[in-house]
This record gives C-alpha cells, structure tokens and sequence, in this order.
C-alpha cells in the first residue's frame, strides 16, 4: 500500500475517533493535516466542505474528495472507510450493549435523564447552525420559513431544503 | 433481533399519546432499508438529525421521541461522524446487527456516490460560485429546520418544568458557553439523576 494512503488513514481514522460531539469539533484540525500534507489547499477544503452541504448524508464524506484528490478513486475508498469505519464499529459495540440493559428499572431515570439533556444538545446545534448560516435578513427569512413550514405544514424536510437551495441559487447568486 | 420498541418501555417513560393508533409492528430489513435509504438519498444541507426524526418518529412510528433522543444523545456523545453513528445505532435498535449494517450503508452510500461525482466536477473545473448560493440558502434552512426538529421532540420530554430546566442548562453549556461535550454530561447527568431522583422520593 502507498506511503499516501497509509497516511489518509492514519490522518482520517485518528479525526474521526477524536470526534467527540459530531465532525465539526475536528474541522480546524482536518483543514490543518489536509493541507499540510499537501493533498488540497486552504481554498479547495473549503469548497469541498460546501460540497458536503448541498449532497446528502454524513457531511464528513467530504474526506472523500480529498482522499480522491490525494490518491485518485482508491485515495476516496480509502479515506471513507478510515473516517466511517472504526467509529461505527464502535457504536455498535456500545448500542448493542446498551441495548441489552436500557430496559432495565434502575437505567429509567438515567434514559430520563438522556432525552431531557438530549433536548438540550440538539438545541445547542440549532443555535450553532444559525450562527454559521444566518448572516443577515435573507438568511433569517429562510431560516424562519423552513421552521414555520415543518411546524405547522408538516413540510418534508427534503422538500423544504431543496426549495431552500433553489431560493439560494436565485437570491446570493 | 428486533422488537416492538415501545412495549419494553416501562410505562412511567413511555411517551404513548393517548388515543393513537398503536405503533406498528417491528420493521423488516427491506423497510429498514427503504427508511434508511430514503434518509440517505435526500438528506440535504447540515441539521440530518431532522430527516431521521421526520422518517423514524413522524412518518414510520418506529421510535417514539424519548427513545428518538435516547439515541441522538448517544450518538453524539460517541466519537464519529453524528450521521454515521445515528444509523448505527438506531438500525442497531429496529434490526440487530444485520438492521446496523443495511441502514449505514443505505445512508453512507448515495451521499458518497454524489459528493465524489461533485468532487470530480469540481477539480475539473466546475466553478465553487455555482455551488456557493445554493450552499447559503440550505445553510440557512437547516437552521430552522433542526429548530423544529427541538420543538418536536422537546414537547414530550419537557413537559415536567424540572426536564425544561435540565435541558436549559444542557443547551447552555454546550452551545453558548461551548463547553467540550464530557464536560457537559458529567455536569448535567449527576444533576438530572438528582433532580428525577427528588422527584421520585
């Protein structure tokens, strides 16, 4: 195997498994290692990030791309299967562990305690989506609208965020 | 292995509205993969927490919204992508490992096909100024659209005032003092266990 695909697992595996509370916390460090082996410049791991808003699933398959721009097809294998691999593993370990005794009377109020805490998380996520993605009136409009949308019209979240991409296309092109 | 959810909550936890419909039965590995493969397929912008919500709460009724958040929690205390992790652990959930393996290839797959294919485009000179509008416009959606997401899911949890307090907190030190996440559970689950445990007494 090349010394380049040795290195994007290593680099990708080690971010992945350090990505405690979702991929953000590890972008600033993913910037850093992509870059500083010389697989993409500042300016393209920021579009390859865009990338990921506008396709759907994990938005970390953005190693993908670097992995293909570092090492052609087998680089973008490669670097998926480091980002993806060893953390699912990992969760299903403990998700089917956890599944054996969730059911249990004594974990009740510890579940308890996870959803209300859970609330808590997800809000803080939303709170961080807006400060990255609204930046003025256009955006808060949108933001808003999707939120009326899905509250009162049941909208489909697929629906209502490819009308969005549609509304960014014609208003900040 | 998998089962009917909800019959193994006990009923002082279980979020059952009274006078629906009961849930329906546990999922086979074909609609576990229509489900997941679905989120997959058309799980735009940041905020994808929202389309597992909409498909396994809302449309399917696989999970009710205590055990909806039982699982994003956990997904995203663990390290990993949340997305990747959320499919593992609630296909995990409805189906076993076979369950975990279908619906993380179903939500992993379509999104890497795409976001290579724009890759490709991309350093063949597809310019980033296409991209870059649409990107703001979903960006700003799925602010929204994981705000919803909390409305939906809160509602159920937080109708005790002493939940909306612990998830207050939470939402604090996590997202505005931005304290790291281990941080924030081993503050708020000795607290939340204490605060459910007075109530109890």
């Amino acid at each position: 195997m090349s010394h380049t695909l040795l290195q994007l697992i290593g680099v990708f595996a080690r971010l992945s498994l350090a990505a405690f509370g979702g991929g953000i916390g590890i972008l600033a460090e993913m910037e850093r290692q992509s870059v500083g082996h010389g697989w993409v410049t500042h300016r393209e791991f920021l579009d390859i990030f865009a990338l990921g808003n506008i396709t759907p699933g994990p938005g970390m398959l953005m190693v993908v791309v670097i992995g293909y721009r570092a090492a052609g097809l087998l680089g973008a294998l490669v670097a998926g299967v480091a980002m993806f691999l060893p953390t699912s593993l990992l969760t299903w370990v403990i998700a089917e562990r956890w599944a054996r005794i969730r059911t249990r009377p004594a974990v009740a109020a510890l579940r308890e305690a996870i959803a209300a805490v859970g609330v808590g998380l997800m809000a803080a996520g939303a709170y961080t989506l807006a400060r990255i993605g609204v930046d003025g009136a256009l955006t808060g409009a949108i933001a808003l609208v999707v939120l009326l949308l899905i509250l009162w019209r049941r909208a489909s979240p697929a629906l209502v965020m490819l009308a969005s991409g549609c509304a960014g296309w014609l208003l900040f092109r | 292995m998998t089962r009917r959810s909800s019959d193994s909550d006990p009923p002082s936890v279980a979020a059952v509205t009274p006078g629906a419909p009961p849930p329906p039965p546990p999922p086979t590995l074909a609609a576990l993969l229509r489900a997941f493969g679905w989120i997959g397929l058309t799980s735009l912008g940041q905020g994808r927490v929202s389309y597992f919500y909409d498909e396994l709460v809302r449309k399917r009724r696989w999970l009710n919204e205590r055990e909806f958040l039982e699982g994003s929690s956990i997904s995203s205390v663990l390290p990993g992508p949340n997305v990747s992790n959320m499919s593992v652990y609630f296909g995990q959930h409805l189906g076993g490992a076979a369950g975990a393996l279908i619906a993380t290839a179903a939500i992993i797959t379509p999104g890497a096909l795409s976001i290579l294919a724009l890759g490709i485009l991309y350093f063949h000179g597809l310019p980033a100024s296409i991209t870059g509008p649409v990107g703001r416009g979903i960006g700003a959606a799925a602010a929204g659209l994981v705000a919803a997401t909390v409305w939906r899911t809160g509602a159920p949890v937080l109708h005790a005032p002493r939940s909306g307090v612990i998830a207050g907190l939470s939402f604090l030190l996590f997202g505005v003092i931005g304290l790291n996440i281990f941080l924030v559970l081993l503050i708020m689950l000795p607290l939340s266990l204490l605060i459910f445990r007075m109530r109890r007494a």
